[in-house]
């Protein structure tokens, strides 16, 4: 047995409004396939304080995924190749052996899936299962884990918390498993919550009750989010800072307001312009984006957005453009040779 | 935009019911006129794809008909078949895995006995060129090609024998944006090059809203509201289309992102097929005891926009 066994999880520093909850460095992330390699995260460094919501948006493929997974410490050593450094409330997730990495999980750190029947146990009441995952913490006693499930019911919103903690997941809608997904996830006060499409198989009006949800979580709570998107309306209303990937790195980052009014990597303004707006005052298509996204196993060598650019020119070729705050607001980076005011 | 003309297509009154279940559709008319596209929007469950599968003969109707160019049309009879035609979701499941798109391309003109092997290879190949499918595309199978480029072969499987009505049930939904607005792009001009009308399904407000001619809402088996898409998108008047439009966050940085309208909530449950009265009553903030009692009828506000509402939203005066 390791000294370790003591105390799996050794309290970090007090956070302090402005301190650094996840900070990851130069990110790299890679596939080997029977094709070759894919580099799915490529050097990528992002970092969240306390309290502070971030957005990732891009299409399948950006990398997205595989970054916040990797960033919790759920990517296998085994599957990928991985260099870098990720640093959860002052613990080094990539460096820790699996039992301590696992001791994390709920208790510093968690994730909210996409679809969560396959995160919730078919038979197993709700209530239990919410009740296991307070036990994370061993002082919690089973008498004390059940009463708390029921609060944490009520906390996200399920009417009937007393009595709902007996269904099953199969007997509630698809927002109430999601409701109950959350409640899991929060259930021993995380410091970090990963959400990776948490409201992408929901309906519009039960995701806006995901979503506010996820902001009273935050406010109340102090926790950090990370929340995973395709959708630039959610990330938009529902995070404070975003970073947009394409073909596994950041093409645009910083503020949600500066990155989204006026977006200066071209990848980002051709995406917002391919979104169709639901309240447009003038009818008019969305603007495609021509071409596909790169083959990753042979990513283009300059930037990875060029060959789709309207903008490019061979500088873009053959040169990979650093990603730099050149925005006039604070925090406000993009990776782009050529700059350019939003085309809206 | 419909005044005088004729639907090519029509589901009148259409009713679906599955084994002992509630209506899963319930007295829902559809008119589709040439070169025009009439968008379907609603939440999971609301009926939009069952409503698709009956315009297609794919569930039998409990009540109500078809009819095509003013005639009632059973959906065996083989102009139905050769008239209309349909485009789903997965691209790839509607496929088969082992033969290359070319292939199934060309199958619709083998089953209808057009041309020789050769010509229709031809066809085909011409068919797949025209929505952007190269030839070296077209020979892979469509495991081997991207869901994008999969949605055009089935559009082009679905163009080839020139059908007057294309059903489209969510077509967009598993692209990313920036394919979707290309595959958008292409039904617009299959709207205006060949005159196609068609059903689009979406749960999605702002593909309805920038692709289609006139919308209809649905909501728990009903058509709750239809009107020029404009209309429905600028100033829906059913509480239920407000609410739906409340829920999308919007890109806009001029939009208020605070709702218009307040749904109640704690009767989420509720399934609204089972209510006497108006479907959306248990959610519903404007509610009286007329809602709860008298299902609302499907009224005209103005020549172009009809609302199921006994007290339709009235937007703030600006």
């Amino acid at each position: 047995m390791t000294p370790d066994t003591t105390s799996d999880v050794t309290p970090a520093e007090t956070p302090g409004a402005g301190d650094t909850l996840l900070s990851i460095r130069d990110l790299v992330v890679e596939f080997p396939t029977g094709a070759g390699t894919v580099r799915a995260v490529d050097h990528v460094s992002l970092e969240l304080g306390y309290g502070e919501r971030l957005g990732i948006v891009g299409e399948s493929g950006s990398g997205k995924s595989v970054l916040a997974r990797t960033a919790m410490g759920l990517t296998r050593a085994g599957t990928a190749r991985i260099s870098g450094q990720v640093v959860i409330a002052g613990h080094s997730v990539l460096d820790l052996k699996e039992r301590r990495r696992r001791a994390l999980w709920g208790r510093e750190v968690a994730m909210v899936f996409q679809d969560p029947l396959s995160a919730l146990h078919p038979i197993t009441p709700i209530g239990e299962q919410i009740a296991e995952a307070v036990r994370r913490d061993p002082e919690v006693t089973r008498r004390q884990a059940a009463a708390r499930a029921v609060e944490l019911l009520e906390t996200v919103g399920i009417p009937q918390a007393a009595r709902r903690v007996h269904s099953r997941a199969h007997e509630l809608s698809g927002g109430m498993r999601q409701r109950v997904a959350i409640a899991m996830a929060v259930a021993c006060r995380p410091k970090l919550l990963f959400a990776d499409e948490p409201t992408t198989a929901l309906d519009v009006t039960v995701q806006a009750r995901i979503l506010d949800l996820f902001d009273e979580l935050c406010a109340s709570f102090g926790i950090g989010l990370v929340m995973v998107s395709h959708d630039l309306g959610v990330v938009g209303r529902h995070t404070d800072q975003v970073a947009v990937m394409y073909a596994g790195r950041i093409a645009e980052r910083g503020p949600v307001g500066a990155v989204f009014a006026r977006p200066s990597m071209h990848y980002t303004s051709s995406l917002m312009a391919a979104i169709p707006r639901h309240r447009a005052t003038e009818q008019s298509l969305p603007r495609p984006i021509p071409g596909q996204p790169p083959n990753l196993l042979n990513p283009p060598p300059g930037c990875r957005f060029g060959p789709r650019c309207g903008h490019a020119s061979a500088r873009c070729r053959d040169e990979q453009p650093p990603l730099l705050a050149l925005g006039d607001v604070p925090g406000h980076e993009y990776a782009c040779w050529h700059p350019g005011k939003a085309s809206r | 935009m419909t005044e005088g003309k004729q639907p090519i297509f029509t589901l009148e009154n259409g009713s679906v019911r599955y084994g002992n279940g509630p209506e899963a559709v319930s007295d829902v008319s559809v008119r589709l006129y040439r070169g025009e596209i009439l968008g379907l929007v609603g939440e999971s469950g609301c009926g939009k794809s069952t409503t698709a599968r009956a315009m297609l003969g794919l569930v039998p109707l409990s009540s109500g008909r078809l009819t095509l160019h003013g005639t009632p049309v059973g959906v065996h009879e083989r102009r139905l078949r050769a008239s209309v035609q349909a485009i789903f979701q997965n691209p790839a499941a509607s496929f088969n895995p082992k033969r290359s798109l070319l292939d199934s391309v060309a199958e619709p003109l083998r089953v209808h006995g057009q041309g020789t092997r050769q010509e229709r290879r031809t066809r085909a190949l011409a068919e797949l060129d025209r929505v952007g499918v190269t030839e070296q595309m077209a020979l892979r199978r469509p495991n081997e090609v991207s869901g994008g480029q999969c949605q055009r072969a089935a559009i082009a499987r679905a163009t080839i024998l020139r059908p007057e009505v294309l059903v489209c049930d969510e077509p967009v939904s598993a692209l990313d944006v920036s394919i979707q607005a290309q595959i958008l792009e292409l039904l617009a001009e299959l709207r205006t090059e060949q005159g196609l009308a068609m059903l689009f399904i979406s749960h999605d407000l702002g593909v309805v809203a920038s692709l289609c001619d006139r919308t209809a809402v649905m909501y728990a088996g009903r058509v709750v509201e239809r009107g020029t898409a404009p209309d429905i998108a600028n100033s829906p008047r059913h509480p239920y289309s407000v609410a739906l439009q409340d829920a999308v966050p919007s890109l806009e940085p001029d939009d208020d992102p605070a709702p218009r309208i307040r749904t109640r909530t704690g009767s989420d449950d509720v399934d609204g097929r089972l209510l006497p009265g108006c479907r959306f009553a248990a959610l519903c903030p404007s509610v009286t005891s007329v809602c709860t009692t008298t299902p609302p009828p499907l009224d005209e506000l103005s020549p172009r926009h009809e609302v199921a509402c006994h007290h339709p939203f009235e937007p703030a005066v600006r």
